[in-house]
C-alpha cells in the first residue's frame, strides 16, 4: 500500500526514497512488478530510490546507542535525491535491536521529531501482533503519527478477506469503518460499501421485453432497463429458462448481456437451453452474450466483485444475469454474499445495467434464502416460481411479488416450458382490475 | 592520534552522529582506551554520519555510535563504549 503511494508520487514527478528493512531491493522491485508498478524505470530517472538497510542482529553492544545513523543516511540521501517522501518499511526489524520498550519509544520520539524538523512525509510500516505478544513500543507511534492505517487479513469459513481501517487522520473527515480491499495486478483497490450514495443513482429506464410475452403482460410491459430483478424458485421451476429467455431476447434486439454463472459452464448452459427452444449459441457467437464463470469458493467476495466489475467495465453490457445468487454464500458466509450482492446491485444501478438474478429457494416459502431476504429492499422486481400439484401432474406457476414502477399482475399465473420457450396459459391484460402497484 | 605511517596493529573507525550524547561518550571512551592501552600502534578514523552519509550507507551503519575494528580482525560494536573491559577483551589486550 505504501509502495503504491510512493510509486504514484514518483510517477507524478516527485522523488521518493524507500527504506526496506526486510526485503532486498530486488525483491521490492519484483513485488512492485506483480502489482503493475515499474520501479526500475523510475530509478533510472532518479525519482525512486530503494535502499535495503540490512539489520545485523548479531552486533556486539556496548552501552547506549540510537538510530541517528539511519536518520543521517536518510537525510543525506533524501537531500541528494531532493526527496520529500520517504517510506520506512518494517521499522520493527531495526527496533528489535533495542532491548526494552522504553528505548524503542525513545527512538520513535526521536524519529518523529526529526521527521517534523526535516518536513518529510513519511510512511512507516510495522507489524502488529495480537496480545499478549509485545508490539515493540509501537503503541506510542499511534499517538505521534498524523495518520494511522490498520490493515488486517482475516480468514472466515476458508475465505480470506483483507480489510483496511483508518484509525486516525488528523484534520480529515475520514470514515472510521473497516473496508475490504484487494491486491490486484493493478495495485490496491478499496471497495467501501459505505461510500455508496443512495441519492446518486438514476431511476430505472424504459421497459425492456423479458423475452416471454406472458411475463411482459404480467409485469405491465416487461422489466425496467437498469432495474434489479430477482427470480426465485425451487430447483427445476424454470429460473434459468426465464433468465435465458431474457438474454436471448436482448441479443435479438442488439443489446449486450453478461451472463454470470456460479454453477455451470457456458456449453452446459447453452445446451440446456436448447430443449426449451432458446438459442444462446448464436447470441454467444455474435458476441452479444458473454459468459463470466466463477466458482464461488475460488475467491473471496472482494475478488469476485473486482473481477466482475472489471469484466463489466471491459464488455459494457446493458444487462447482467446472475445465475444464481444463492451460490454467493459459498463465497464464505451470508455476510460475504450480502456484501457482494449489495455492491454489485448498486454498481449496476449506477451504470443503468439491468441486473437479473436467479435465486434457488430451499423451502416452501418464496424468498426464504438469506441472500434474497437481505437484498429484497433494493430489488425493483421480485418474481417467485412454484410447482403446483394438480393431482395427476405437476404444473408451474408464477407470482409477481413486487415490481416497482409497473402495473403488474397479482395473480398466480400458470405457465409451462414448451419447445418454444416459456408460455403463459392465462393472459393478463393491462386493464385487469386485479393489477397491483408497488 | 595514532601513527601516520608504518606498522599499525589496530585500525578502527568510529561512526558518530554529530554531537549526540552517546556519540560524544563513545569518542571519549575509545580515544581514552587508545591512548592508555594502544600507544602508537593504532589509527582511529572518526566519521560523522551527518557529514558523510555515503560512508555510513556503504558500511550499512544504521545505529550510532558504531565502532568498526578492521584489524587485527573485523568486529563491529554499537553503543557508547562505556564498558572498557569488553573493548580490551575484543582487542585481545585483556583476557
Amino acid at each position: 500500500m505504501g509502495l503504491q503511494f510512493l510509486y504514484h508520487a514518483a510517477v507524478g514527478g516527485k522523488a521518493v526514497l524507500f527504506v526496506s528493512f526486510e526485503e532486498s531491493a530486488a525483491a521490492v522491485r519484483q513485488n512492485a512488478v506483480t502489482v503493475g508498478m515499474d520501479i526500475t524505470a523510475l530509478e533510472q530517472t532518479g525519482h525512486f530510490f530503494v535502499w535495503q538497510a540490512a539489520v545485523d542482529h548479531t552486533l556486539m553492544k556496548n552501552g547506549d546507542f540510537s538510530i541517528d545513523a539511519l536518520l543521517a543516511i536518510i537525510q543525506g540521501k533524501a537531500r541528494q535525491l531532493d526527496a520529500q517522501i520517504i517510506m520506512i518499511d518494517a521499522l520493527d526489524v531495526l527496533l528489535r535491536v533495542f532491548n526494552d520498550t522504553e528505548q524503542r519509544e525513545d527512538q520513535l520520539y526521536r524519529l518523529n521529531t526529526w521527521l517534523k524538523d526535516q518536513q518529510f512525509t513519511c510512511i512507516l510500516t510495522t507489524k502488529v501482533f495480537p496480545p499478549p505478544k509485545q508490539n515493540l513500543g509501537f503503541d506510542v507511534a499511534d499517538y505521534m503519527a498524523d495518520c494511522v492505517i490498520f490493515l488486517d487479513l482475516r480468514v472466515r469459513q476458508q475465505v480470506a478477506t483483507r480489510r483496511i481501517r483508518v484509525v486516525k487522520y488528523r484534520g480529515s473527515g475520514f470514515t472510521p469503518n473497516e473496508h475490504p480491499y484487494l491486491i490486484t495486478r493493478q495495485g490496491i483497490s478499496v471497495l467501501p460499501i459505505t461510500s455508496i450514495e443512495l441519492t446518486a443513482y438514476p431511476p430505472p429506464g424504459p421497459f425492456v421485453s423479458t423475452g416471454i410475452s406472458g411475463l411482459d403482460t404480467a409485469l405491465g410491459g416487461g422489466y425496467r432497463h437498469g432495474a434489479a430483478i430477482v427470480i426465485s424458485g425451487d430447483s427445476g421451476t424454470g429460473k434459468t429458462t426465464f433468465a435465458a429467455s431474457f438474454a436471448a431476447c436482448c441479443c435479438d434486439a442488439g443489446q449486450q448481456v453478461l451472463f454470470v454463472s456460479f454453477e455451470e459452464s457456458p456449453p452446459a448452459i447453452i445446451d440446456s437451453m436448447l430443449s426449451p427452444g432458446i438459442d444462446l449459441q448464436s447470441a454467444a457467437e455474435s458476441g452479444n452474450v458473454q459468459f463470466h464463470i466463477a466458482l464461488p469458493e475460488a475467491l473471496g467476495p472482494e475478488e469476485h466483485l473486482f473481477s466482475l466489475l472489471q469484466k463489466i467495465a471491459r464488455f459494457k453490457p446493458e444487462h447482467l444475469i446472475i445465475d444464481s445468487i444463492s451460490a454467493c454464500r459459498r463465497m464464505g458466509s451470508d455476510t460475504a454474499a450480502f456484501d457482494f450482492l449489495v455492491r454489485l446491485i448498486y454498481t449496476c444501478k449506477m451504470k443503468q445495467i439491468t441486473c437479473l438474478m436467479t435465486d434457488q429457494t430451499l423451502s416452501e416459502s418464496p424468498f426464504a434464502t438469506t441472500a434474497t431476504a437481505a437484498i429484497s429492499s433494493i430489488c425493483d422486481t421480485m418474481i417467485a416460481l412454484n410447482f403446483i400439484d394438480t393431482g395427476d401432474r405437476i404444473d408451474r406457476e408464477m407470482i409477481v411479488i413486487k415490481s416497482r414502477g409497473t402495473h403488474h399482475s397479482r395473480k398466480h399465473e400458470n405457465f409451462h416450458i414448451s419447445d418454444n420457450g416459456v408460455l403463459f396459459l392465462s393472459k393478463t391484460t393491462e386493464k385487469d382490475a386485479d393489477n397491483g402497484h408497488s | 592520534m595514532g601513527t601516520p605511517d608504518g606498522f599499525c596493529e589496530y585500525r578502527m573507525r568510529l561512526f558518530v552522529a554529530g554531537t549526540e550524547r552517546n556519540s560524544v561518550m563513545a569518542y571519549n571512551n575509545i580515544t581514552n582506551i587508545c591512548r592508555t592501552h594502544l600507544q602508537d600502534k593504532y589509527t582511529l578514523e572518526i566519521i560523522d554520519v551527518f557529514k558523510n552519509h555515503a560512508a555510513a550507507m556503504a558500511e550499512n551503519i544504521l545505529l550510532a555510535p558504531t565502532l568498526i575494528i578492521d584489524t587485527p580482525f573485523r568486529e563491529t560494536i554499537i553503543g557508547n563504549l562505556e564498558n572498557e573491559h569488553q573493548i580490551l577483551t575484543i582487542l585481545g589486550i585483556k583476557p
